[in-house]
């Protein structure tokens, strides 16, 4: 068996590098988790997906609990730590989590699973050029530490493409196949972040750093998380010296144009204007690329001072320039609520909501339901829930919901229309429908023994039957095998 | 298998000799150079093209084929079978909404021994025709035998727009095969004009029918070339039993109900959303939109397909339960043309600054792979969602032909303009009309009403000549026919 001398070869090569390295950098309170999570199916609503495992290593913080990125959380139906010398496992369970900004926070069963164990302390700067390690470990729970280092410190769109955050930027080369989410990297014993993603191509690893997981932590241990301010606002660079000029700012300095504004963010409820050109925020200039210097970490977006290094219920005196004349704005900063999005990001950790009647499948159109389509689903999606999607602070009042017929199960309630698909609901017997459980409440008063569901295009509207719906309705859970008709939490 | 093939050739050619010494004596090979527009740098005279396609006289020393053999010619040459000379030809009149040509030879030789082919009715299902043409696989005329399979609308893949009614055959029909006769009886029974690759289906030719055929003639007996009226009305099924009773239909009433009615189009007015159309012209119209016009069964909008611009149509509809009796006067409906190809003629830009501004159109969207989900809504929800009422035409900044004028506006390709210094922009003409008002500056806005381009106009006459110079730029615009003459 020549491969598996070569094998055996290579494994004491890696231990005596990891043991040397691993007398520099602490690499215990660490503990293996394995999460099982179940999707729910948006296009078939009323079923999961099926089960999937993943794996990560959790870190052991003070007050027995361990941090993982929120993806590995995901719509988790079981979660366990191992511990990684004795293999001892116990169930844990999820006790916080926060996808925007890719975190959560588990905690064992038994408290006491941790005890024997020194919790990480997190070191909240880095710079470029720092050289921290990744952790990993064998199966037989030797550490594998490898060394990289930070190009770039930089913003970044998180994964559920919500929030845009610090992350550090780090070159080094990791072992894929051993922990796939979750890698804590630590830099001379302390913990700098979680590895987010990691591409093998350009060797590169995106880290969750530790400033935005003190922010979460902090926010959570006062008793109630507020999750990451926003001011609410959409900007871009403004270099073009012919625009400045129009604009009524000098053809060579700062500030940048502010293309969008979330309707009812706190920079909506401060006045400010598409147009405004921004100079500064509190004490901080803007240059017109809008990046700032932050005090610890250098060149940043302004994104990360309304984000990260504010809190919930801060003020930010903003200084804009509009119509060639300055004004100062005092902008409260608070978090976007996913409520308060006519299409909500995700739904993560609850089930998909739905409603069949007469064979029509109604649900809320989400950043979830448009996922089914894959990640681009920008390109991919019908052009309609696309375009809902992009435009829909313009098209639609924060909070009101953008309800769907997503499909049709063929019946004889509704021949001749069952090709129906994404079509947005309008109204249902005349009344507006700006959000689920208005169908409901629709449903009750059909009109001259009709119920009318309207739509925004093609074919205007369908019709459905009262006096039968009730036996239709029962036929087509019977015939489909549905568990339910409607799920409405 | 090779003998075999000969053979089969062969034999066909000697019974169809006896039958169709007047087919062979009529049809023609057409050779025909042309240029092919080219929609990212419109300037530019285009791409070459050569190809040949089939042709037929027909009455008044005329010569029938497919416009797509003649589009965007340059140069048409005629052959005869058994001729040794080449005859130039000129287009008379183009049909590209039903895929027909008229050509004209001025050599009065031309028609020396030939013979005007007839034209007959709509084969039966099931009969065989005869194919003729010059197809790839050789240079001498061909024959190819099939049967009648299927009559029903489609989709002339010419437009790429427009449906009329065509006749599927399993004739052999093959690149070549274009604008040649299909005769049964004698009789010209259709144009060969499209199939299927053969990694798609095999056996599967279509022909225009004589009912287009017979239409497309009648059109030009004026001189000029119309083109099919449009009703301009979206209708869905009526299949479902409890939506015709809640329009109030009895259950022997039959009919489509009306969805939209384009503002622009011949219905607008006359229809109106939820109109229940139960009869046109007198023919009952099925609950799937179907009438049954002699022996066949066609969608109801064969009927407006045989009429003309200024034709009435009567319904018979029922709106608001009430049965009425409504007619309505035909014309075009021009807001579908975005969906056409267009041929023969040049796309239409202006270039300011080294912006290269555009109408949305298909050989636009084709030709740039348009993938911005901004454009491509505005494309396909263009008529449904009304948009040509604000934009009759949607300009779009397509490229930038990069100078130091406007090297900050990298990231505003493929932006949909807005208004140019307070001009609303409807259309290709307005940028041009915009942009020669003198100014301080030029404020373009997009519709997404973010940042907007400024370029100060003290630096646009010396741009402007270095764009033209360093891109070899031959005109600056082009708005349409009128701006030929402007040519140096």
């Amino acid at each position: 068996m020549p491969c598996r001398k070569t094998c055996l070869f290579l494994t004491v090569a890696t231990t005596l590098l990891a043991t040397a390295a691993a007398a520099r950098q602490k690499t215990d309170a660490i503990v293996r988790v394995r999460v099982t999570g179940q999707d729910f199916s948006f296009f078939r609503p009323w079923q999961k997906k099926g089960p999937t495992s993943r794996e990560g290593l959790g870190v052991v913080l003070e007050g027995n609990r361990v941090l993982i990125t929120g993806r590995l959380a995901m719509n988790a139906t079981f979660a366990e730590l191992e511990k990684i010398d004795t293999g001892e496992k116990i169930p844990a369970y999820v006790t916080h989590v926060d996808y925007a900004v890719n975190l959560a926070l588990l905690e064992p069963a038994l408290p006491s699973f941790l005890s024997d164990m020194r919790p990480w302390r997190l070191r909240t700067t880095s710079e470029i050029g720092d050289k921290p390690q990744a952790i990993q470990f064998e199966g037989n729970g030797l550490p594998i530490v490898t060394e990289g280092e930070i190009k770039r410190i930089e913003l970044a769109t998180y994964p559920l493409d919500v929030l845009t955050l610090l992350s550090y930027r780090m070159e080094i080369s990791i072992a894929r196949n051993v922990s796939s989410y979750t890698l804590p990297v630590a830099y001379r014993n302390r913990l700098i972040g979680l590895v987010m993603t990691y591409s093998s191509d350009n060797r590169e690893a995106v880290i969750v750093p530790a400033p935005v997981i003190k922010h979460f932590l902090e926010d959570y241990d006062d008793g109630h998380y507020n999750g990451f301010p926003r001011a609410g606002f959409g900007f871009a660079s403004l270099q073009d010296p012919q625009l400045r000029r129009y604009l009524g700012v000098p053809a060579q300095g700062d500030g940048v144009f502010i293309t969008t504004i979330i309707p009812g963010s706190g920079a909506d409820k401060a006045g400010m204007q598409e147009g405004d050109v921004l100079l500064a925020i509190n004490e901080f200039t803007i240059d017109k690329f809008g990046e700032y210097r932050d005090p610890d970490f250098g060149r940043q977006s302004i994104a990360h001072l309304t984000t990260t290094r504010s809190h919930v219920g801060d003020s930010a005196i903003l200084h804009v320039v509009r119509e060639g004349k300055p004004k100062y704005l005092t902008v409260k900063l608070e978090s976007v609520p996913l409520s308060h999005y006519p299409i909500e990001p995700y739904v993560l950790d609850k089930p998909a909501e739905f409603i069949i009647v007469g064979g029509l499948v109604i649900q809320e159109l989400s950043g979830q339901y448009l996922n089914e389509w894959g990640s681009n689903w920008e390109t991919k999606a019908p052009r309609r829930l696309a375009h809902y999607a992009r435009h829909q602070w313009d098209l639609f009042e924060p909070g009101e919901k953008v309800v769907i017929l997503s499909q049709v199960l063929s019946s004889a309630a509704n021949i001749g229309f069952s090709n129906l698909k994404f079509l947005r609901i309008d109204s249902i017997n005349d009344m507006k429908i700006g959000k689920l459980c208005d169908v409901v409440e629709a449903l009750k008063t059909p009109i001259d023994g009709f119920h009318k569901i309207a739509f925004d295009e093609f074919p205007n509207y369908v019709v459905l039957k009262a006096d039968t719906l009730e036996a239709e309705n029962a036929q087509i859970q019977a015939r489909y095998h549905l568990p339910m008709l409607q799920r409405i939490e | 298998m090779r003998l075999l093939a000969l053979l089969l050739v062969t034999t066909l050619t000697v019974s169809a000799a006896e039958d169709f010494k007047s087919i062979n004596q009529s049809l023609i090979r057409l050779t025909v150079a042309g240029q092919k527009p080219d929609y990212r740098i419109p300037w530019n005279s285009g791409r070459s093209s050569r190809g040949s396609g089939s042709g037929f006289v027909i009455s008044d020393r005329r010569v029938m084929t497919n416009a797509h053999v003649v589009s965007n010619s340059r140069f048409i040459e005629l052959e005869k079978d058994g001729d040794p000379e080449r005859y130039p030809a000129q287009v008379k009149f183009v049909a590209h909404d039903c895929d027909l040509a008229i050509i004209e030879v001025d050599d009065p030789k031309f028609f020396e021994g030939t013979q005007a082919l007839e034209f007959g009715d709509i084969p039966a299902l099931h009969s065989t025709v005869y194919a003729f043409g010059y197809p790839i696989g050789g240079e001498r005329m061909s024959v190819t035998r099939g049967v009648v399979s299927r009559i029903e609308f489609r989709t002339y893949s010419h437009s790429g727009l427009d449906t009329h009614l065509s006749i599927q055959v399993d004739a052999a029909i093959n690149p070549g095969n274009s604008g040649g006769p299909v005769i049964q009886n004698g009789k010209v029974v259709g144009v060969a004009f499209q199939g299927y690759s053969g990694a798609v289906a095999q056996n599967t030719g279509y022909m225009i029918p004589t009912p287009v055929i017979r239409r497309f003639l009648a059109d030009i007996e004026d001189d000029s070339y119309e083109g099919y009226a449009e009703l301009a009305v979206e209708h869905s099924n009526l299949l479902n039993p409890a939506h015709r009773e809640y329009l109030g239909m009895s259950p022997d009433m039959t009919g489509v109900r009306v969805t939209d009615v384009m503002s622009v189009g011949s219905a607008a007015g006359v229809l109106e959303k939820d109109d229940v159309l139960m009869m046109i012209d007198g023919y009952p119209i099925d609950n799937d939109g179907q009438i049954t016009l002699g022996d066949e069964y066609v969608q109801f909008a064969e009927i407006i397909e045989r009429k003309f611009h200024g034709d009435h149509v009567v319904f018979d509809i029922l709106r608001e339960h009430a049965p009425m009796t409504v007619t309505v006067s035909l014309r075009g409906a021009s807001p579908y043309l975005i969906y056409r190809n267009e041929y023969d003629q040049k796309p239409r830009y202006v270039l300011f600054a080294g912006l290269l501004f555009q109408p949305m159109s298909r050989d636009f969207m084709s030709a740039h792979k348009v993938n911005n989900p901004q454009i491509k809504y505005l494309y396909d929800f263009y008529i449904t969602d009304d948009i040509f009422e604000e934009r009759p035409e949607v300009v779009i900044l397509s490229t930038i032909l990069t100078d130091q004028i406007n090297t900050y506006l990298g990231n505003f390709t493929m932006s949909v303009i807005d208004e140019i210094n307070d001009h609303k922009i409807k259309g290709i003409t307005d940028v041009a009309t915009a942009f020669a008002e003198s100014a301080d500056q030029y404020v373009i806005r997009t519709i997404d009403g973010g940042l907007p381009i400024v370029i100060d106009a003290v630096n646009v006459a010396a741009a402007r000549k270095r764009i033209v110079r360093n891109y070899h730029v031959t005109s600056e615009q082009y708005l349409g026919p009128e701006d030929d003459h402007a040519l140096p």
